[in-house]
């Protein structure tokens, strides 16, 4: 028997559903108001118009933020090494030598403190002054440890895994609005069909 | 094919399997189903949440027959996204645990502290927190190395058994969702070449 009824209905996602997808666990440090404001604009640039589509939409959200917090916490492990790298420079004049931190003058570890501060001009004039007194261009300091730590290393390897289901994620959703119109399609014509009968 | 005398020479094996034999293997073992649970069944409710949901989106009653593709389709959709969505649950918990150090094994809070550490210093949080990351720079590095090493790695591990469940449960959602994708626009199809 041909059925008549529109295969697309726009209803609600179960509740549970949707709350229990848009309700990340966000850390501490995070704020709600920043995952919000990211959530908005996916939202609106995904355009969901059914509800599964929008528990799809939900999930390249978390995606983004996923990936946000990992670069974060990447920068975070990039910096500890660059630190750990500038003490060695400092005081033994080779980033490869370990050196004890404690045994630094309050100078070089306020040097230091300065260099990964959140302060630009401060680190502007840190970097200079680092440059001057060590012979150490920081970016190349930066850039070894880069090369070196293998907990960047990792989150590297994570972001581009998440980048990769992201990318996945955004085909299926593509793939399902184009389905979802298809079936849009077919429903009004079969409508159109059944009232010219 | 397996042969009889196989088969046989394969049950005799299996009844020498007798599981771990030394008190660390039997303690490793005993925590492997309350680890993380993502080996148990579904939720039943999971499953039928998503179940109504796609359900309407494809325009089905929720009696139609399991034998026709299309319901069969949707059901096996419902049952990969309760899968994922519970592995994706699990991570994140497991995540906002390291992250906020809440009931979580020694070597854990410890891994907690340190990401906690390296997190807040990243976000550029208050200048106490940051003294504390500054404190334990003045640790002699290969100790802080040792800490890291120590506690890292272990559940760095678990993150990855979570990360691993969540990959399966994706790839899962993504071929139940090609075929239920076909299935409808096949169906849609259909209903308009029918007269």
């Amino acid at each position: 028997m041909n059925n008549l009824t529109p295969k697309t209905t726009k209803v609600d996602a179960p509740a549970q559903i949707i709350a229990r997808l848009s309700a990340l666990q966000l850390f501490s440090m995070e704020r709600q108001e920043d995952f919000d404001a990211l959530r908005s604009a996916h939202l609106a640039e995904l355009s969901p118009r059914t509800a599964y589509e929008s528990t799809l939409a939900e999930d390249l959200v978390r995606y983004q933020w996923e990936l946000a917090r990992m670069r974060r916490f990447r920068d975070g492990v990039l910096l500890e090494s660059y630190k750990e790298m500038a003490f060695n420079v400092l005081e033994r004049g080779d980033p490869r030598i370990n050196t004890h931190a404690f045994k630094l003058s309050d100078e070089k570890f306020d040097l230091v403190s300065d260099l990964v501060g959140h302060d630009v001009r401060e680190r502007e004039v840190a970097e200079t002054l680092f440059h001057e007194k060590t012979g150490w261009r920081p970016e190349d300091l930066l850039a070894r440890a880069f090369a070196k730590s293998s907990m960047v290393k990792t989150c590297e390897e994570r972001i581009a895994d998440l980048e990769r289901r992201r990318r996945w994620l955004r085909e299926d959703y593509a793939r399902l609005k184009a389905s979802t119109s298809h079936a849009e399609v077919a429903d009004a014509e079969v409508v159109e069909a059944h009232d010219d009968d | 094919m397996t042969t009889e005398r196989q088969a046989t020479a394969n049950s005799r094996n299996a009844l020498k399997s007798t599981g771990p034999k030394t008190e660390e293997g039997k303690t490793v073992s005993a925590q492997n189903a309350t680890s993380h649970g993502l080996a148990k069944p579904l939720d039943w409710n999971d499953v039928m949440s998503y179940h109504r949901l796609l359900l309407a989106e494809a325009g089905l009653r929720e009696d139609a027959s399991l034998e026709d593709p299309l319901p069969a389709a949707t059901l096996a959709l419902a049952q990969a996204e309760a899968g994922l969505a519970r592995a994706r649950d699990a991570e994140e918990a497991f995540l906002k645990d390291l992250a906020e150090g809440k009931d979580l094994a020694p070597y854990l809070r410890r891994a907690s502290e340190i990401v906690k550490e390296i997190s807040r210093s990243v976000v550029g949080a208050s200048p106490e927190l940051s003294e504390t990351l500054l404190a334990s720079r003045r640790l002699p590095g290969h100790e802080v190395r040792h800490i890291v090493r120590e506690h890292w790695t272990a559940p760095h591990r678990h993150l990855q058994k979570l990360v691993k469940y969540r990959r399966a449960a994706e790839v899962s959602r993504r071929k139940a969702l090609g075929a239920w994708t076909c299935l409808r626009e096949e169906s849609s199809e259909r209903s308009q070449i029918q007269p």
